[in-house]
């Protein structure tokens, strides 16, 4: 694993450079965040390792424009969430019905991966019948720790908003808890 | 919405989302570099510029839109752009005295505190240039809906910049023949530059309005908004105006 030189914005104006080294490093250090962000957006590792590398492919192309005083990975987050929903809204009549099924049935799309300690995966099931906006939130916020003022610069949102769209989603979870996850009633 | 039940302690969420088992992250630079070698200093850039150009053709080509757009017209969510005018249309030039109307026509001037309490998303704003402001005349379409925020120039009699933020809905907007278009991203959303004389067509079931537009437009879709920016700025100027939207 190649080690970090200087801090990341001097490793972000190498990268621009031309310089491999930096941007490999600076991929090491947000692959896995990056990943597991695509992989809690699609279930199945395979998908999320082809959002995670063309989410770094698309990063380094508009690295030019990037605020290098900004911090990457809230940057790079916000890619992969959107390359994750692209693929779930993609063409054709086949994803379009997938995607119904998912909304309907969120957990007949999650492929095979480790196994989860039962209630994380119910906890899991129950997010993914969000909307998107708010397993977003509660991804970030939850399951990456991310800070609000970090949840803030992904979403591009002022830090109240990441506040109330918080509240509202642990509200609608709460819900769903309710009507759809007996086995988690008793946790909250 | 009103709150039926107080939210789940989120302590018990915080405590079984650290518990969720994630597969084992890939070797993402691993992957990349067997995929294209330990190429020369000089080489990677070819290698990465090729690999970024096969990557925006398999997006244009892997969405439908664009796909069947390739045939006829690119389409953006509510943007359809005509790369050739349909048969019959003449080509506008800036010799013959302007045959359309301009932003200062449109309907439904109001507020930006107005738009707000109109408009059922947020209307989002750039914060570049950093002296930019708030928009100098506001124009709300609610067929759409639609809100168009225009900021003028020095002279405060012709328009400097111009943003359109159109739900999907009934409106759709064509544009006939650019001149140029070019694929590009923002915040790696897919997006086209047009640049050139172009008539600008705004059709909402009966209605028609047409403006001529001479200049360059950014055009993007985030979630299920559609971004239209009319500038004079070059594409990288653009561009950062377009990511600097909150």
């Amino acid at each position: 694993m190649p080690q970090p030189q200087g801090s990341e914005p001097e490793q972000i104006a190498l990268a621009r450079q031309g310089d491999p080294a930096a941007w490999e490093s600076l991929m090491t250090a947000h692959q896995e965040a990056v990943f597991r962000m695509a992989y809690l957006l699609l279930g199945d590792p395979d998908d999320a390792q082809d959002a995670a590398q063309e989410a770094f492919l698309r990063a380094y192309s508009s690295l030019p424009r990037f605020d290098l005083h900004r911090p990457l990975r809230p940057w790079l987050l916000r890619i992969v969430t959107n390359l994750a929903r692209n693929r779930l809204r993609s063409a054709g009549r086949y994803f379009a019905a997938l995607a119904r099924y998912a909304r309907a049935e969120p957990e007949a799309l999650i492929q095979a991966g480790p196994e989860q300690p039962a209630d994380s995966q119910a906890l899991w099931r129950s997010v993914r019948r969000l909307p998107p906006e708010a397993q977003q939130v509660i991804y970030l916020r939850y399951f990456l720790e991310m800070s609000e003022a970090e949840i803030a610069s992904t979403l591009n949102v002022a830090a109240g908003t990441v506040k109330s769209r918080l509240h509202r989603a642990l509200a609608r979870l709460r819900q769903i808890i309710q009507r759809d996850f007996p086995e988690l009633k008793d946790v909250f | 919405m009103s709150l039926q039940v107080p939210p789940p302690d989120d302590r018990e969420v915080r405590r079984l989302a650290k518990q969720f088992r994630y597969p084992p992250t890939p070797d993402l630079v691993g992957t990349r570099q067997r995929a294209f070698g330990r190429a020369r200093p000089g080489g990677r850039r070819l290698l990465w510029a090729a690999a970024l150009l096969g990557l925006a053709l398999l997006v244009a080509f892997s969405v439908p839109s664009v796909r069947a757009g390739i045939l006829d017209f690119f389409q953006i969510g509510a943007v359809r752009i005509f790369p050739t005018s349909p048969a019959g249309t003449p080509r506008p030039t800036l010799t013959a005295a302007p045959p359309v109307p301009g932003l200062f026509d449109l309907a439904g001037e109001t507020t930006l505190e107005s738009a707000r309490e109109q408009i059922p998303f947020p209307i989002l704003l750039p914060s570049y240039p950093p002296d930019l402001g708030e928009p100098d005349r506001v124009y709300v379409q609610m067929d759409g809906p639609m809100v168009i925020l225009v900021w003028l120039d020095p002279s405060g009699k012709a328009p400097a910049l111009s943003l359109h933020e159109i739900a999907p809905g009934s409106i759709t907007l064509t544009k006939m023949e650019p001149h140029v278009i070019q694929e590009t991203q923002v915040n790696g959303d897919y997006a086209v530059w047009a640049t050139g004389v172009y008539v600008l067509e705004l059709r909402n079931g009966d209605r028609d309005f047409r403006r001529l537009v001479n200049g360059n437009t950014l055009i993007w879709r985030a979630g299920e908004i559609t971004y239209r920016l009319e500038t004079q700025l070059p594409l990288e100027q653009a561009l950062k105006i377009a990511e600097s939207l909150h």
